[in-house]
């Protein structure tokens, strides 16, 4: 039956493309905003035209490009088929049933504008019928336990093809309108009086499924769901329940599909998690190729990146230019930027939660790619048929060609490497427990003119145990641990060679409890325990003759505890409510030296007094605080909601860097004496309205963000190899505001989405004193604060095998500091600098494109394959990365630009599938 | 030391181009004070250059400020009183007392509107001597049109100091060469001198260093300048006196912003530039941003001299002084036959060749 399923198509829409085509994306996502529903039966529309032996494909692509109807067919059926006959204004049921006399093809009009092909009615209507004819019921419980009670349905819903369990499934109970979504491991509950229903349970990608069936009382049942074949069908690239955006609670929250960002032009062919995330709105970067993001204003160190419940700290390679995520190997990504859920903590402006694919569990299956820059290669291996599987995957570059193809004396001279791997284990001992273990491990080597090597990698592990304790009681036990090191070696012959390293763990136990008593309550609660240690600098000579001091800076170690508890109250059809408390507790501990300064000076090491020496396990600083979270949602229609949250997030690890974009060597700090934990609260609006059956999905939202002890450094600070870091930082704060909109169309040939944001981001560091303040104790912009931000992000199924993408980006451009004047030391002119960003450089513009050719479609193939051309940066537009000044011959002081990719990058990557 | 980032890191530039930039908005600064000098423990006079910022990134229009009241004052008790020699220039007496080391020296300064002025105390660090000067055949490695390498040969001279002290020690390298030429072609019989001297200073160099990370107060291999093959300087016999002097931690720090501001190459991975704060403050209104830094240095000078015949031919090929008029053909220009029609260039034998 799996060529039955489809899901809601829109009327009009092709028609659209017709009037609008060669105009901008921009038309069409407007006049669709405006398109109405209509009320006509796709078998009355009325079709003229005249056809010689045209290829029923091709028949079929005229109609519906003319009409507002959709066809759902297998094409291996349509080959035979030819429609030659003249029509004048006939009924297209009048038109299909001519066109299939003599075939064994027929159609049924579904949902009044689809029309969906059939082989052998006969068989189907007989299967159509067995669903309706109340005969077949599945069975659930017994007869002798039913009770006035409703009985408790639970299971699992599952991939046919792999048996991993699906995520955010949705079932839906025709009679009783109730709904259920299956959790992270694919359960559902759902609770019911005894009778007899009919579930019908979606999941993207899927094919629709439909069961009878007859509750006598509790018991359980489990789904298998098949992929949808037709790549026709892939277009869709919605998740979750297609309205979630509407009628769920979460807000400020998006889910990328992987499908979704594959499909996304990409730099050098490279397919790439962070830099789709960042055409989202609230997401901006500061500057082309810099690693890292920045959500609403808050700056890259606070952002938590989770793969599979590991904190990733580094999550580029490349210094930025790449992600540092293999997109074969992913499931999905969320991201946060408000309402943060309480389960997560510890940084103040948004959670990445990146999930790795579940291995298929029944047949080994492969994928990978090979492009300009590096190749892929992922296995996923069943170890045990329907019990354990292995996925595996590694990516690596081979960059060193394009180094010597640049114009840039030091490039040629340099050389580079990236690799990353990845795998995931599972094993399900039965229904009820399941264990999965997931690691990564990512390493960069940059060697700078054959002189500076710099490394860093990341390494991480998890382990996850679920346990179902009853149908309503779920709990999982998470054991993680992450690492991340750098290390710069100076290998040049003199007496200070050196290799300087630094390296950061985090090890963590989460335990987690869902709890679901009812429809109307969502319990999640947990404890939390992490341990950090931070080495934060060692430097050592190289070599004999070097005659480096070797230094080490004192370790540094935390410990923190958090516990939390949230629930999704549903108050009524309308009204859902989601709160939470998340309580943590943090202690810097010995052992440890703490530098005590001059009251009512400065910290500097002038003002040093004494040395406070603390034994190991000591508390040194503890700091404690509640982190409350609310969102409300009030649903005004079934299309239409609006919600509001708060939320507030406590951060004790602080990504520390005096640079524009972030650098492999900026360091980690941890809370300390000096140091306080930085708090942000954020209050968010939005209003979310989904139309033309959620294939139009926009929403508006708002948001003011005040943060508190940020962390500033002053102007020329030492964050290397500094024992008195605190002297050279200091303590800010920061208030970011802005306002986000955001059209997507999800369903058709065309999709994509518009967003625009206008939001500023600014701090302020006050002191008594003079050389504690910048910009003498006023705000000013941060050094990523670009007030407007629009992206255009197209796709458009030219044929079933052919693709065309697009996306467009505008924002201004990033605040700098520039000279006002300058004065001369001697020969030398220097330049005056304004205060901390004053100027902004222009603004940036960047249009790219790609084209892609997927294999043949047939199902059952051994080998599956596509092409992906690109072209990034089509015009070649010169986006200034930077603005600085050069001394000339005589001694005066000329700006100039740097544009890192300057010019259009065309790019061709292979990928397969096995 | 590490954070070398320097150019570093603009990374995966692929075809990064760089293109002079409009600024396009008017950028409206203060005239500051600034303040640019010295006193060292080497005869006077030393001098102390007081001039206002410009508005303009050219640096030629600061205005010097005339008529104020200078002195150097020491804790010691030392003071030395500066006078205006020429606009805006302070000179001290050059029979003045000299600096020393040890001594912790501030400089006061009076503007004519009654502003008043004066440096954080600078204690003048000792300075260790230059124990040996070198030069060693490298190479410079370029881009061509052509978009291939090609290196230029040459001689790099560098630099080993050190007390073998365990206080650690800051310094900054000046230099001056003077070099001997002789004339490309003789006509015979010739009246034309066979010998001048030619002479320049590395004034837009900061050679700065720092022992702070090292065990021992040692400066081994510190590159002071680069000699090309090519050119001028190598073709019969050069010269090249160093000055090192010592700086204090703060002149120090200076210096390397300085340096960093200059050599940054716009690379995000370098620190925003930001104003560079020196040591002089207003003493009636702290708020007052004064530019320029006053130094107490000590100064160890050493001269090193090579001819031409200790220059190895190889690696990079012989000297090559004048391949311009090495031409067959054109009629060469007539500083091949005379060097002292070649720029700058002198007849007059300097005292220490």
């Amino acid at each position: 039956m799996v060529f039955l399923k489809f899901f809601d198509r829109l009327p009009g829409r092709t028609r659209q493309f017709m009037t609008c085509k060669s105009i901008l994306f921009l038309c069409l996502f407007f006049s669709l905003l405006h398109y109405p529903l209509q009320a006509q039966d796709a078998g009355d529309i009325r079709i003229s035209g005249t056809y010689q032996h045209t290829p029923l494909a091709g028949f079929i692509q005229q109609v519906e490009a003319r009409y507002p109807v959709r066809f759902f067919f297998r094409e291996e059926w349509m080959q035979p088929v030819r429609v030659s006959g003249k029509f004048d204004s006939r009924p297209l049921r009048e038109v299909l049933q001519k066109i299939f006399q003599d075939t064994d093809l027929s159609f049924i009009v579904y949902r009044q504008h689809q029309v969906v092909l059939m082989k052998s009615p006969a068989a189907v209507s007989a299967a159509l019928n067995a669903q309706r004819s109340n005969e077949k019921f599945i069975v659930i419980g017994d007869s002798l336990r039913m009770s006035a009670q409703p009985a408790e349905l639970s299971g699992y819903v599952r991939d046919a093809g792999s048996g991993e369990g699906l995520v955010g499934a949705s079932l839906y109970v025709e009679e009783t309108q109730q709904g259920a979504a299956t959790n992270a491991s694919g359960y559902y509950t759902l609770s019911l009086p005894a009778g007899n229903y009919h579930l019908r349970i979606q999941s993207v990608g899927f094919e629709e499924e439909e069961r009878s069936i007859r509750v006598l009382s509790n018991g359980s049942l489990s789904l298998d769901m098949f992929e949808r074949t037709s790549r026709l069908e892939e277009i869709v690239i919605t998740d979750r329940a297609e309205d979630a955006n509407v009628s769920g609670a979460q807000m400020s929250a998006t889910r990328l599909d992987i499908q979704k960002v594959k499909k996304l032009p990409a730099f050098l062919g490279e397919v790439d998690l962070i830099n789709s995330i960042e055409m989202l709105p609230g997401v901006s970067v500061a500057g082309e190729g810099a690693a890292g993001f920045n959500v609403r204003g808050g700056d890259v160190g606070q952002n938590l990146v989770l793969l599979d419940g590991i904190p990733i700290f580094n999550p580029s390679h490349l210094f930025g230019f790449f992600s540092a995520f293999n997109a074969d190997m992913l499931q999905e990504a969320t991201l946060y930027k408000g309402g943060i859920p309480a389960q997560y903590g510890g940084r103040i402006a948004s959670v990445l939660d990146v999930k790795l694919k579940e291995a298929n569990l029944r047949k080994v299956e492969g994928s990978g790619g090979v492009g300009l820059v590096s190749s892929r290669l992922s296995v996923e291996v069943p170890l045990a048929k329907d019990k354990s599987s292995l996925l595996i995957g590694g990516r690596t570059t081979y960059s060193d060609w394009i180094l010597n193809r640049l114009r840039d004396l030091q490039l040629r001279q340099s050389k580079a490497y990236f690799y990353d791997a990845n795998a995931r284990f599972n094993y399900r001992f039965n229904e009820k427990h399941k264990l999965s273990v997931s690691s990564y491990l990512s390493r960069d080597y940059f060697l700078y003119a054959g002189e500076n090597a710099y490394g860093y990698g990341n390494r991480g592990v998890s382990a996850q145990w679920n346990f179902l304790i009853s149908p309503r009681w779920f709990s999982s036990l998470q054991a993680t641990y992450s690492g991340f090191d750098y290390d710069v070696t100076d290998d040049q012959d003199t007496v200070s060679a050196s290799r300087l390293s630094s390296g950061f763990t985090i090890a963590q136990v989460r335990l987690g409890v869902s709890y679901v008593p009812s429809e109307r309550h969502q319990w999640e609660g947990g404890v939390e325990a992490s341990g950090y240690r931070f080495a934060p600098g060692s430097l050592e000579p190289l070599n004999e003759n070097s005659l480096l001091l070797p230094e080490t800076l004192e370790r540094e170690q935390s410990a923190e505890v958090a516990a939390y508890l949230n629930d999704v109250f549903t108050l009524s059809r309308k009204l859902t409510l989601n709160y939470g408390l998340r309580y943590s507790w943090y202690a810097n501990l010995g052992p440890g030296q703490v530098y005590q300064y001059q009251e009512g000076l400065p910290q500097s090491s002038a003002t040093v007094t004494d040395t406070v020496s603390y034994a190991a396990g000591e508390p040194i600083a503890t700091y404690q605080g509640a982190e409350p979270r609310v969102s409300l949602r009030y649903g005004i229609n079934g299309r239409t909601s609006v919600k509001v949250s708060y939320n507030r997030m406590r951060q004790n690890m602080h990504l520390i860097s005096n640079t524009t974009a972030i650098t492999p060597t900026d360091i980690w700090k941890l809370s300390d004496r000096y140091i306080r934990p930085q708090i942000g609260d954020q209050v968010a609006l939005g209003y979310f309205r989904n139309s033309l059956g959620n294939a139009i999905e926009s929403s508006i939202e708002v948001y003011y963000k005040k943060v508190d002890n940020l962390v500033e450094y002053k102007n020329g600070a030492q964050l290397l190899m500094n024992d008195q870091l605190e002297a050279d930082l200091l303590s800010g704060t920061g208030r970011a505001y802005g306002i986000e909109l955001f059209i997507a169309k999800n369903i058709g040939r065309l999709t994509g989405w518009l967003a625009y944001t206008y939001a500023r981001s600014l701090r302020r560091v006050e002191s008594p004193y003079r050389e504690e303040r910048i910009n003498a104790g006023t705000f000013y912009p941060s050094n990523f604060d670009k007030p407007h931000d629009l992206t255009l992000v197209g796709n458009y199924q030219l044929t079933r095998r052919v693709r065309f993408g697009a996306n467009f980006t505008y924002s201004s451009g990033r605040p700098i500091t520039l000279p006002e004047g300058s004065y001369r030391l001697g020969a030398i002119t220097v330049a005056n600098f304004s205060e901390r960003n004053q100027y902004r450089i222009p603004p940036y513009h960047r249009l790219d494109i790609s084209f892609s050719v997927d294999g043949n479609l047939k199902r059952k193939k051994a080998w599956d394959n596509s092409w992906t051309f690109s072209l990034y940066n089509l015009y070649g537009r010169k986006n200034p990365y930077s603005v600085f000044f050069v001394n000339d011959q005589i001694g005066r002081l000329t700006a100039y630009k740097l544009a890192i990719l300057g010019r259009p990058f065309p790019s061709v990557t292979y990928n397969f599938k096995f | 030391m590490v954070r070398k980032y320097g150019s570093l890191l603009i990374f995966f530039l692929l075809s990064a181009c760089i293109d002079p930039f409009e600024l396009g908005q008017e950028l409206q600064g203060d005239s500051l004070l600034v303040v640019d000098g010295k006193i060292t423990n080497q005869e006077g006079p030393y001098q102390i250059a007081l001039r206002y910022s410009s508005a303009t990134l050219d640096g030629f229009e600061s205005t010097a400020v005339a008529g104020a009241q200078v002195t150097i004052t020491s804790q010691e008790g030392q003071q030395i009183i500066l006078t205006e020699a020429e606009t805006g220039v302070y000179y001290s007496d050059a029979a003045a007392i000299r600096g020393q080391a040890g001594n912790t020296y501030q400089l006061h300064i009076t503007l004519p509107d009654g502003k008043r002025y004066a440096s954080e105390p600078e204690t003048m660090p000792p300075v260790t001597e230059i124990d040996s000067i070198y030069a060693v055949v490298e190479r410079r490695t370029a881009l061509s049109t052509l978009n291939t390498l090609i290196d230029r040969w040459g001689l790099e001279i560098y630099v080993n100091s050190g007390s073998n002290g365990t206080m650690p020690g800051f310094y900054r390298w000046e230099w001056e060469d003077t070099y001997q030429i002789a004339p490309a072609l003789t006509l015979e019989p010739s009246s034309l001198p066979g010998a001048c001297w030619l002479s320049s200073r590395g004034l837009r160099d900061i050679n700065i260093a720092s022992t702070q990370s090292l065990a021992r107060d040692v400066v081994e291999k510190q590159p002071i300048t680069f000699v090309s093959k090519r050119g001028l300087k190598l073709q019969v016999r050069y010269s090249i006196l160093v000055r090192q002097y010592s700086l204090s931690s703060g002149a120090y720090t200076y210096w390397s912003r300085i340096k960093e501001q200059i050599e940054g190459a716009g690379s995000v991975f370098d620190p925003p530039p930001a104003q560079i704060a020196g040591n002089i403050y207003n003493v009636d209104d702290p708020n007052e941003v004064v530019l320029g830094y006053f130094q107490a240095s000590s100064v160890a000078e050493r001269r090193f001299f090579i001819r031409r015949t200790e220059v190895p031919t190889q690696p990079g090929g012989p000297v090559n002084a004048f391949p311009e008029c090495q031409g067959v053909g054109a009629e060469p220009s007539p500083y091949c036959y005379d060097c002292s029609l070649v720029n700058e260039a002198t007849t007059e034998r300097p005292s220490f060749w």
